[in-house]
């Protein structure tokens, strides 16, 4: 427990770290994310909404 | 129960921001999955929808960060070149007069700024100069903080208008007369509350004449570019006129004499390049047809198939917001920057590493507020993909019925406090306060009109905003005080909005 919250305080002092590459992320699974739907590849969409969604708790931990 | 489920991402964000002091970025991602989980779990989206949702969502948020990285960059160049500084302590030598400096530079000025900036950057900026014109900080805060509420909606080169038209896919041409007349109507009693901030009921009666002259100056002048087309230079060239009618106004008010040093006039001359260039640039995009021609060549254009959630909520197939990226209002903006950083660098004006403070200060400054963006965005097209939106919106209709239009302003409003921007509040809440409209037969224009301009009005007191007023005036700690100053002004001001909502409404039929 003590080791999560001593991450945490961690990646807090890089907020604007994350927001770069929680950005990066965000942009890069939505731009391909029409590539796989016109693909129809359900694999590729799920892994992608899911990265997309991983950006979003990234921001959501940091302050 | 599925109406309180489609309301729960907004109220978590108002909850978050307003309760627990959460930023707009965080707020937003908190927003995004609950909105993600709420459409799978209760409204049956698909990943199918999904995954097409978020790729509308991605060309809204291009749309819009485009402009806001732009303006930022603009204002960057040229206050990096020490220009905002040298108009700032150039407008104290046209009076000495306490009210018409707090009219002048706490409103036509900061207008300006909001016109070319945006982003807190009137408040920051003129906060410092008040306080040293010998006005309490919280008075020096809550003058320039009222002053740009009614250039916010067409300021930021029109980032928040931008918003507007890519949440609700209206154009300009439907959306800017009504938008333009709301703001511009209540700009002038903008300018009697900031001269009542300055001095009491005395000075709103003192200069009465001075106020009514400026705002209707500034109010026409937004009102006939924002309806012209070129939309995203309205407060500029809106606040551009009023700093222009304030020169000779303030002869006739000059007060008693003071001593302001030298006048530059040389440096003020220069320093106004850059929004000289600003405005060449755009003027030369629009109204030269092989040039628009020419930079409209490369479009991203997408289409999508039609979309159905599992309880057979349909959207139909159709192509996605088009961006023309280098005939974009963003990228003509980065011309902009590029020329005006020319002039300055040939006028000797920047110091050693000032393209890296330049990079830098954007990057800082752009990047919160851009993840705010494209979470917020998605939430907002995920809830408008799954039904949750067109559920809300009935739900309101229901509930509201013929007060509906009075209500709108207030729902922009409560938009602006709880994101802190017009641009986040008409992208959660634009499409719904259609949608509302329609189902019960009113005027969308005048119900858009009235959720951006009470969204305008209201974002002066948004928390994040306060907070950078409060702490470049020398009074953190104190945002209270302030809050408590703006809250009556602007529920004058929304109040006010309602009641054009309800003119309009009726002059529409």
């Amino acid at each position: 427990m003590s080791r999560m919250s001593e991450w945490l305080k961690r990646l807090r002092q890089h907020t604007f770290t994350i927001h770069v590459w929680a950005f990066a992320l965000m942009i890069f699974s939505a731009a391909l994310l029409y590539r796989a739907a016109q693909q129809d590849s359900q694999a590729g969409e799920w892994a992608l909404l899911i990265l997309f969604t991983l950006a979003n708790v990234l921001v959501l931990l940091v302050k | 129960m599925s109406f309180f489920l489609a309301l729960l991402p907004i109220l978590v964000i108002l909850f978050l921001m307003v309760g627990l002091r959460w930023g707009a970025a965080r707020a937003g991602a908190a927003g995004y999955l609950l909105a993600l989980g709420i459409a799978s779990a209760f409204f049956g989206a698909g990943v199918r929808l999904l995954a097409y949702a978020l790729v509308k969502a991605l060309l809204l948020s291009v749309d819009v960060l485009l402009i806001i990285w732009a303006a930022f960059l603009l204002y960057q160049v040229v206050d990096e070149a020490g220009a905002i500084r040298t108009i700032g302590q150039a407008l104290p030598h046209l009076t000495n007069d306490p009210g018409m400096q707090a009219l002048i530079i706490g409103w036509v000025f900061a207008s300006f700024l909001q016109g070319v900036g945006g982003f807190g950057v009137p408040v920051a900026v003129i906060a410092p100069v008040l306080v040293g014109l010998g006005f309490s900080p919280t008075v020096a805060v809550v003058i320039p903080s009222l002053g740009h509420g009614w250039a916010v909606t067409f300021g930021s080169l029109g980032s928040s208008f931008q918003a507007l038209m890519a949440a609700t896919g209206l154009t300009d041409k439907v959306l800017a007369p009504y938008s333009a007349l709301f703001l511009g109507a209540s700009g002038l009693v903008v300018g009697w509350m900031v001269a009542h901030a300055a001095g009491g009921w005395g000075t709103v009666r003192r200069l009465f004449w001075p106020v009514l002259l400026l705002g209707v100056a500034m109010g026409l002048g937004q009102y006939l570019v924002a309806v012209s087309g070129v939309w995203n230079l309205a407060a500029f060239v809106g606040s551009l006129v009023g700093l222009g009618v304030a020169f000779p106004l303030a002869r006739r008010y000059k007060g008693p004499e003071k001593d302001n040093g030298d006048l530059n006039l040389k440096a003020l001359m220069l320093a106004l390049c850059g929004y000289a260039v600003l405005m060449l640039v755009i003027l030369a995009v629009q109204f030269i047809p092989s040039l628009n021609r020419f930079l409209g060549q490369v479009v991203i254009n997408l289409n999508f198939p039609e979309l159905r959630t599992a309880l057979g909520f349909v959207t139909a197939a159709g192509a996605g917001r088009k961006l023309a990226i280098f005939r974009h209002t963003g990228t003509v903006l980065f011309y902009a920057s590029f020329f005006a950083y020319w002039i300055y660098r040939k006028a000797g004006l920047y110091q050693a590493g000032a393209v890296k403070r330049i990079v830098n200060g954007t990057l800082r400054r752009v990047m919160s507020s851009s993840v705010s963006i494209v979470s917020m965005v998605s939430m907002a097209v995920i809830m408008e993909h799954a039904g949750m939106t067109d559920r809300l919106a009935r739900g309101m209709a229901e509930g509201m019925n013929g007060l509906f239009p009075l209500v709108a302003p207030w729902i922009g409003a409560l938009g602006a406090f709880m994101t802190g921007s017009n641009t986040n509040s008409n992208v959660v809440f634009g499409a719904l306060q259609q949608h509302t409209a329609e189902i019960l037969g009113f005027s969308v224009r005048v119900v858009l009109a009235a959720q951006t301009a009470g969204a305008a009005l209201a974002s002066v007191m948004a928390p994040t905003k306060v907070v950078v007023g409060a702490s470049t005036a020398g009074m953190a700690g104190r945002e209270g005080e302030v809050m408590r100053k703006l809250l009556l002004y602007t529920g004058i001001l929304v109040a006010l909005i309602s009641l054009f909502a309800g003119v309009g409404i009726w002059l529409e039929g």
